[in-house]
This record gives C-alpha cells, structure tokens and sequence, in this order.
C-alpha cells in the first residue's frame, strides 16, 4: 500500500494553522489581523473545492488526490465539510476517515468541519478560512458536504471547482443541476463492475462536448475509480495543474 | 423473540414432526445431530483460557485440565490476533495482556509442552492471521513427529465476521476469504481431523445483533465459504464435515434454545437443498457456544454466576456440542484462577447433578419451542435470501450492509437499558450502586505489567539466534507463493519451522495482497426516543469538539457508534479517525481538529499506559488544553492513577448515559464561561 511517508515537506506551524481557523471560522473579522503575524508566510495555495452529492466518493476521492501530490512533494491542507444537524446542532464529521493513510504525515493538515447553518454545503466564513489557510501549504483542498442542486457558492472561493456529478443522475437532472455547468473539472467515479456508472460517463462525456469554453477553458472530464486510485494521477497532472497553470498565466 | 405473546396452541403454527422436527440424529437435526446426545457424550467443557507468555498460559492449561476441562481453548493477545510482532509499536500496552502473546514457533512449542496434542482436542481463537498459527501449530506436531491424521482442534478463521463484527483484519476481503479457503483444502487433504473454520454467530451478537441477525449472518457467512471452497473445486462432502460453528448464547432463555435449533435446521437444509450434499454430516451444525459476556454486570460481580448457569442451560438444551462459561469477573479483565474454577464448576455441576444429559431436546413438542423454532427460521432466511441478493457475504460485507444492520440492533438494545425497558438486576433496576471488586483482580493485574519487556527480549533472542539468511528465503517463497494464487499452507509451514515471526509473515502478504481499508461509515440509528429526555435535559450550550478513538488496536467498537451518535445529538461536532490508531496520530488529530476533548474507549490493554502516551503526544502538540476523558474496561487501581496524565473523566462498563451527558453538558457550560 502506498503511504506518503516518503516525501520531507512539512507544513510549518500546524498549531498555530489549528488555533487560527477556530479563530477565523468564528470571527472572519480578525482574519486581517492574523495574516500579520510575520510567521505567515506570504505564499498561496492552489485551492481547489470537490463537491458532489452526498456518498458520491467526494472523500475517497481526496485520499487518492494526496497521494498525487504528494507524490510530487507538495504539502496539502484539506478542509472537510459535513453538515450539522439542525435540530440538535451537533454533527458527524466522517470525512477525514478515507484519509487515514496520511494522518502521521507531516506535511498534510486535515480539518473538519460541520456546517453550522451556513448554506447546507459549505461552512461558516468559509471564504476567510480558505484564505487564511491558503498561506500554510501548496494546496488547499475543501470537500463541501453534500452539495445540493445548484450549489456553487464555494466556486467563488476557490481557484479550480471540481464537481463530482451523482451517476445516478439522468441527463434531464443532469441539466437541472446548476453546478456542473459551473464546474471547472468534471470527475466521474466510475465504480469497478458498475453499469449504470459506465452509462452515465457515456452520457456525461457527450454533455461535456456541449459546454462552450468560459474564458478560453474547455471543461475537462476525467473518469477515476476513487476506489483503487485508478485515473487520479491524470487527473491531478492533467486537470487540477493545467487548471492552476491556466489561471496563472495572465 | 416473537412479539406474539399467546399461548401457543396447537393449531397456530405448522408443527410437522415428520420433516421439519424429526428424531435426533436425523435430518434436518432440529433436535440434535446425534440420537443418544449427551447420553453417549456431554458437551466438551472448554474454556477460553491464555495470557501473558506460552509458558504461563501452559501453566494455565495444565491447571484447566487437572480440573476437569475435556479441551483446550487459546485465547491470544490482540497483537498476536492482529499479526504483528510483540516489539510493534502498536502493540504497546497490549502485548500479553488479553490473551497469549505468540510471535513464533518457539511460542509455540512452549505453549504445548507437556500436553500430548495428539490426545487432546485444540481450539484456537484466531482469524486474519489464522493460517500461520494454524501452521505453526502443524509444525509443532511434525516435529514431535506425530501425524497430522491424528490431529484434532479448531482454528476459528472465521474471516467474514471480521469485517462485520470483531474488526481484526489483514487482507481485503478476497484474499483474507482466499487464505480460509486455503486451510479448508488443506484440512481436507491433510489434517481430516481438524475443524478449519468455527463459522462465528458469537461476535455478530456481542457486536450488538438480534438473535436472527446472529443467525442470519453466520449461516451467509458459510454459505460464502462453501461457495468460494467449490470453485477451487473440492466437492462438497470432501470438506463440508469438517465445518464447525459458534454461537452465543444470550438472556432470553427460551429463545436462545429455539435458536440454536433453527440454526441447526436452516444449515442442513442449506447443504441439502442449496448445494446438494449426500454424507449427513455436511449438514451437520455442529456448534460450540458461549455464555452473552455483553450481558453481564460489573456491579454485583456474583450475580453474574447466576446470569452464566441459566445462559449454559439455555445452549445444552439447545444441543450445543461443547460450551464456555464466562466468569464472574468478565468486566473486569480476562478471567482470574478463581473465577474459571467456578465457571467449570457450573458446567459440571449441570452436566453431573442435574440429570438433563438424560433427555435430548427436552424441549422438542413444546408448542412455543417449535413455533419460536420456525419464526425463527423463516426470519433468518429471508435476510440470508436478501444478503445472497447482494451477491453473498463478501459483496454484503464490502457495502457494510450487516455492519450496519448489527450497529442499528446495537443503538436500540442500548437505547433500551438506558430506558429501563431491558432490566439489568443490579445495574438499573435494585442497585445499590456501590461496585466491589472480586478478589485477585488487583494481583492479575499487577503481574501482567511485566509480560511486555519479557516477551519482547525473547523474541529478540529468538531473532539473534535464527539463521536470518534462510528467513528471508522463506519470506520470499511466501511472496511469490501469494502471487502465483497457490495454497499458501506449505509455504508457511516451512517459513515457521525456521521461526520466521508471525508479524514478518503477515507483512510480506500485505506486500502482495494489500491491506484491508476500514469503511466505516455511520448509519442512521434507530430514534433515540429513550435518550430524548436526557438529550434534552443536557444540550450542550456550545458545540464542543470531541475526537473519539479507541486505544491501539483495540477493536471494541459497539459502544463508539451509539456514543458518537448520542454526543452529536448533544451538539457536538464528532470525529471519528477509525481504529487502530497510534496514539501519536490521535494526537496530531486533535490538534488539527483543534478539539475540546478526546474520548477515548478502552476495552483492551493497559488504559493507563494508552492514556500515558496519549498525554504526552498532545503535550508534545502543545495541546495540553485539550481535555481527556476515557470510559471502558477497567480496574480500580488503574481508576486512581488515570488523573496523573490528565484524565478528567471517566465511565467504566455500568455507566448510564444520562451521567455521561451531565459530565459533557458541565464542560460545554465551562468552555462557554471561559469565552
Ligand atoms: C462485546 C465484547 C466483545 C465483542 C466486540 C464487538 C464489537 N465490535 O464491539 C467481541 C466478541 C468481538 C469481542 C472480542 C474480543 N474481546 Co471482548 N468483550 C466484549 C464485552 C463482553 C462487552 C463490551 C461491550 O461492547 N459492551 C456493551 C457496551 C454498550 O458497553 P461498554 O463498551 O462497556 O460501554 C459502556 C461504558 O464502558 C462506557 N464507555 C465505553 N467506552 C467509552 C468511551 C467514552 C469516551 C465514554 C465517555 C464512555 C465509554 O459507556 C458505555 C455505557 O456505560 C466485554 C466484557 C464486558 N462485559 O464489558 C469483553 C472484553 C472487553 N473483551 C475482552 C477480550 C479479551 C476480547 C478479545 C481480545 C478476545 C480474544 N482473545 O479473542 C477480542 C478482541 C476483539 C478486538 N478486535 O479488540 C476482555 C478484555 C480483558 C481486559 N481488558 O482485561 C473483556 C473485558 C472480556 C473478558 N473479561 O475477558 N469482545
Ligand atoms: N466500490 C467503490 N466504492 C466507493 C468508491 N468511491 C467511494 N466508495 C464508497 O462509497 C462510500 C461513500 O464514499 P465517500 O468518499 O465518503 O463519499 P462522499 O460522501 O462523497 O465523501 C464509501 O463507503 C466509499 O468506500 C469507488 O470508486 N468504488
Ligand atoms: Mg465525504
């Protein structure tokens, strides 16, 4: 099995990243103030958001995404939504149990959060957490909980807006849900064995072809298996650092 | 139990004597595999017995059979359960601790001495690693040179109920089924005396399963097994006799008895009808049970003597082939010297003083007996039926299907204690609420402090003095024997006799093979009716964070889920990491998380030495704010040390929720007056 222990970059200040998101998720006003402390390095991630109806493999997905990078010696925070329960306000925060492979490793920071009655996919000032944790690694991942149609307000947040389409969507669903049409990357998990998996790609990949270019982007798709890892190399190589490139040049 | 609470006439259900009852010793066995039963022979009086090293487990054998045990049950220490080494570092505060610690054949062979193996009939409690034991056990006996025709035991190697239930696995589901299937074949060529598989209800229902659900499952899981042993192309009556089967045995009286009969039933019409065996005795259940550990109390420890003669009543006139009684002090560590003196004692007692050994299946014509039999029956089936929809056991077992069928039954059998509508003398009903402990709790413990370092020198001694050239020879066959697809039994054998450990056996499978990857996931539990007013009464005014984990690879995990649940409808934000974390990975978590407090369960091992360590890693974290709180198995004396590594709370086996939710409820009000 394959662990990401073999790799020395560290995120530096893990505590200090820790105190200041709690800081942050409950007061975003202070965020300015925190990003003087001079140990924050001036640097900024890539930040991606993958979203997804819920048990669409959004988190096993980010487990084998690690592994890229890692790989290729970055250092990734990743930041887990589930959502809280409305009537007792407590939550399940299960996310980071797909990424146990990386819990000793030093260069990765995983963090969770329930949604706290901000809109049901996303947190509370989650915009300034991104931002603030943007400066402590190379990348930033948030997984937002499962997203209902038409979801996208996390897209603003971030650089590269992955969408995980549900395969057991029809087309006409498929057309109704407003976010994939804002989607910058398109991932099918297209699960060992499953019919209706490779029906929906097929129907996805036809969908694709559809979406005109925003701003010169094409909108890749890829077709992973979350599963075995199967695809998420190209995916990280080809779609998540094309896509960082891409909004890069100016 | 059947909610129709009638009397049971005559004409309301199908009772069929010819067919579906019949006499004992003939098809479908309802009333017993054999005609005599306990006439001719009575139940085996095996007891679960190992800790520390082969030797003092030895010592512990000898005593058991000089006191009137018929056979011999090893119990191993989790590390050796999980296959790792004793110098692993997992393993800390575990090694010796819950069972016999064995890393190689040089264990091995001390474990036995004295005993004549080719006399005495040996079960062992093992399952993922279940094959290299098996074989070092094999090799033991080539060297003493007795045949392995003349060996008779058990391993249990029950791998399915692994991953549904007691949460000791290596492999991904395939191969870990492969490797059973392995010593099946090799069982059926070689060793014709020897039960390769003890197909396992047991754990399914102390995970927290209905009475159904234990049968259901475990009867899938063989279903699985068959299956899987005809596409290596053995044929059904060369291997299907050799199967043996484990179930618990729990409160409901009646009920259990019912159970054991529908299992026998429903198996030998599954091998009759589904695969179409001849010889009778593949059809044969032939079960070992054990008296419900889940059912008893740590307070008023005595009473539980009385819990354990009714539930070994309840699986002899069930027509159990042999039977363990748990003992008294069953919450509080593995048995002492005198409480499985009692527990034999209780077997023998009914066995000699009672005079049911007379009469087989007793019960057989009682109107609700029968009727319970076939409800029973029928239930079962019909969830085998759904599982075998699935695609079988491993497919169910991969979506975590009965894995959250068990934690749902679980959730509301603890929901209902909580309520008062299961009663548990002494616990919630008549309690005095005083706990004392038994006498020679303390002593046991104290001598198992030492049991580590020892064990961790021999081995080093037993690494230094082996031909370590040969050793990575035959863990190189063993590798290329797992990627060739061949029957990994050979290769073991000889890989043990030139004591390569069991933990480098078992890492060179996971170089070929993989490890398997926990899927836990939560399930939605059953409404916690019961738990509203104290949910109510006790919402958190702040959402704390708690991380909840278990100490090292303790696999406990029934309480974990309900608890998770039951803090988020608190209002806490819960993370779970999953089991068998270090301590060091707890504590890096935490600080991530930035929680208020880790939980820890501890069922296993030393909590002072897992809460030591975890202290020291959050220390390490600079969280030294983060406030720990622990609940589980445990011994007064520890109790008193847990405040010197910072514990501020803790619920030992007893606890009601409702004391849970005032401690958590205190430090959420705390934290918000600190804000
Ligand atoms: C059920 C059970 C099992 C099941 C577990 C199923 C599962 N998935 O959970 C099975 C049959 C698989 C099993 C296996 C083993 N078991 Co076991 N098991 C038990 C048993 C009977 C009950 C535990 C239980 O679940 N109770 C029901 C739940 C609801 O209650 P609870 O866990 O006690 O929780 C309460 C409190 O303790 C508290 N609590 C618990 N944790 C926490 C955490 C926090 C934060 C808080 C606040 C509260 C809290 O809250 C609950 C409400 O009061 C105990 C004995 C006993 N009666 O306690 C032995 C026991 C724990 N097992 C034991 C052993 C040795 C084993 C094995 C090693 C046996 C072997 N050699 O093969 C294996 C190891 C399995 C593994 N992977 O770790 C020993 C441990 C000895 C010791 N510590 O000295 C015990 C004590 C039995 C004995 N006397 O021998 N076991
Ligand atoms: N067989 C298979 N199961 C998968 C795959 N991806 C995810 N799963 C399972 O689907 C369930 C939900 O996955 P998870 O990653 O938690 O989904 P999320 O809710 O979108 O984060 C888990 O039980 C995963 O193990 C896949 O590619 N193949
Ligand atoms: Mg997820």
């Amino acid at each position: 099995m394959k662990t990401s222990n073999n790799v020395s970059t560290t995120i530096l200040n893990p505590q200090k990243l820790a105190h200041f998101i709690s800081t942050v998720h409950e007061n975003p006003e202070v965020l300015a103030q925190v990003l003087l402390d001079s140990d924050i390095p001036d640097t900024k991630a890539h930040t991606i958001a993958v979203t997804g109806s819920t048990a669409a493999g959004k988190s096993t997905l980010i487990d084998k995404i690690i592994h890229e990078l890692r790989d290729d010696d970055l250092t990734v925070i990743v930041l887990a939504i589930d959502p809280t329960e409305e009537e007792s306000g407590g939550a399940l925060l299960g996310d980071t149990i797909r990424m146990r492979d990386h819990y000793s490793d030093k260069g990765v920071f995983l963090r969770s959060f329930g949604s706290r009655g901000a809109s049901a996919a996303v947190t509370q000032y989650l915009s300034q957490v991104i931002e603030l944790a943007s400066h402590f690694a190379d990348v930033v991942l948030v997984e937002t909980a499962g997203a209902g149609q038409a979801d996208t307000g996390v897209k603003r947040y971030v650089d590269t807006f992955v969408v995980l389409p549900d395969t057991r969507s029809d087309a006409i669903n498929l057309l109704k849900a407003g976010h994939h049409r804002h989607a910058d990357i398109l991932v099918v998990n297209v699960r060992a064995g499953s019919q209706e998996d490779e029906r929906f790609f097929a129907l996805l990949q036809s969908f694709a072809q559809t979406l005109p270019p925003k701003d010169g982007w094409r909108v890749p798709m890829f077709r992973v298996n979350a599963e075995t890892g199967e695809g998420v190399g190209k995916l990280a190589r080809e779609g998540l650092y094309v896509h960082r490139d891409f909004i890069q040049t100016p | 139990m059947p909610k129709n609470k009638g009397f049971y006439r005559q004409n309301e259900g199908k009772i069929q004597y010819r067919g579906d009852i019949g006499d004992p010793g003939t098809y479908p066995f309802t009333r017993g595999l054999y005609p005599q039963m306990y006439r001719k022979r009575k139940p085996t009086i095996r007891e679960f017995a190992g800790h520390g090293l082969a030797p003092d487990t030895n010592e512990r054998f000898l005593l058991i059979l000089q006191q009137g045990g018929t056979g011999l049950s090893t119990a191993f220490d989790l590390p050796t359960l999980m296959g790792r080494d004793s110098d692993d570092p997992l393993c800390e505060g575990q090694v010796g601790w819950d069972g016999v610690a064995i890393d190689t054949l040089a264990d091995m062979e001390e474990l036995f001495a004295n005993i004549p193996v080719d006399e005495v009939t040996v079960s062992m409690t093992i399952n993922a690693p279940a094959a290299v034991i098996w074989a070092m056990y094999l090799a033991m006996a080539q060297k003493q040179g007795i045949p392995f025709e003349r060996l008779g035991g058990t391993i249990q190697n029950d791998i399915l109920k692994e991953y549904i239930a007691q949460k000791e696995w290596l492999f991904p589901e395939e191969y870990g089924v492969g490797l059973v299937v392995d010593t099946i074949e090799y069982a059926a060529r070689h060793v014709p005396k020897w039960h390769p598989v003890s197909i396992s209800g047991y754990h399914i229902r102390e995970a927290g399963a209905t009475a159904i659900q234990e049968v259901a499952y475990t009867l899938s899981s063989g279903i699985e097994y068959v299956r899987k042993s005809l596409e290596r192309g053995l044929s059904v009556d060369a291997f299907a006799p050799q199967l043996s089967f484990f179930f618990d045995i729990h409160n409901n009286f009646l009920e259990e008895i019912a159970k054991l009969r529908a299992a026998r039933r429903l198996w030998a019409r599954i091998m009759h009808d589904r695969f179409g065996s001849t010889n009778p005795r593949s059809q044969w259940c032939r079960m070992h049970v054990q008296t419900a550990g889940c059912t008893l109390t740590r307070h008023e420890p005595l009473n539980n003597l009385i819990r354990v003669t009714i539930q070994a009543l309840a699986g002899m006139f069930g027509g159990a082939q042999s039977v363990h009684t748990n003992s008294y002090d069953e919450v509080l560590c593995t048995p002492t010297e005198e409480a499985v003196k009692l527990a034999i004692r209780t077997q023998q007692i009914i066995q000699e003083e009672t005079g049911i050994c007379e009469f087989p299946d007793p019960f057989g014509g009682s109107y609700l007996i029968e009727q319970t039999t076939n409800e029973i029956e029928q239930e079962a089936e019909d969830e085998i039926d759904r599982i075998e929809d699935m695609g079988g056991m491993i497919e169910a077992a991969k979506q975590g299907d009965p894995q959250g069928m068990i934690r749902f039954s679980a959730s509301r059998y603890e929901q209902a204690v909580e309520a008062g509508e299961v009663l548990i003398v002494g616990v919630n009903m008549s309690s005095q609420g005083e706990v004392e402990e038994p006498v020679g709790v303390a002593e046991e413990l104290e001598a198992r402090r030492g049991f580590e370092k020892r064990q961790i020198t021999r081995l080093k001694n037993i690494k230094q003095s082996r031909d370590s050239q040969r050793v990575s020879e035959v863990l190189d066959e063993i590798r290329s024997a797992a990627e060739r697809g061949a029957n990994m039994m050979p290769s073991l054998i000889q890989a043990v006799s030139v004591y390569a450990t069991l933990g480098e056996i078992c890492d060179a499978l996971k170089d070929v093979w993989g490890e398997y990857k926990e899927r836990e996931m939560f399930v939605a539990p059953p409404h916690a009716a019961a738990m509203e007013a104290a949910v109510r009464r006790y919402q958190l005014v702040y959402p704390l964070r708690i991380l909840i984990a278990k100490g090292g690879l303790d696999g406990h995990d029934r309480i974990i889920h309900t608890l998770a649940e039951f803090y988020k409808d608190l209002g806490a934000e819960v993370i779970y990491p999953g089991l068998h974390c270090s301590m060091k990975e707890i504590a890096k978590r935490a600080m991530e998380e930035d929680v208020d407090v880790v939980a820890i369960s501890t069922h296993i091992g030393s909590p002072v030495v897992f809460f030591q360590r975890l202290h020291e890693h959050l220390h390490t974290f600079g969280k030294d704010d983060i406030r720990i709180i622990g609940g589980g198995v445990i011994r007064s004396r520890e109790l008193e040390e847990l405040h010197k590594f910072g514990v501020a709370y803790f619920a030992p086996v007893g606890t009601s929720f409702e004391a849970i939710a005032q401690f958590l409820c205190k430090e959420a009000q705390r934290h918000e007056n600190e804000q």
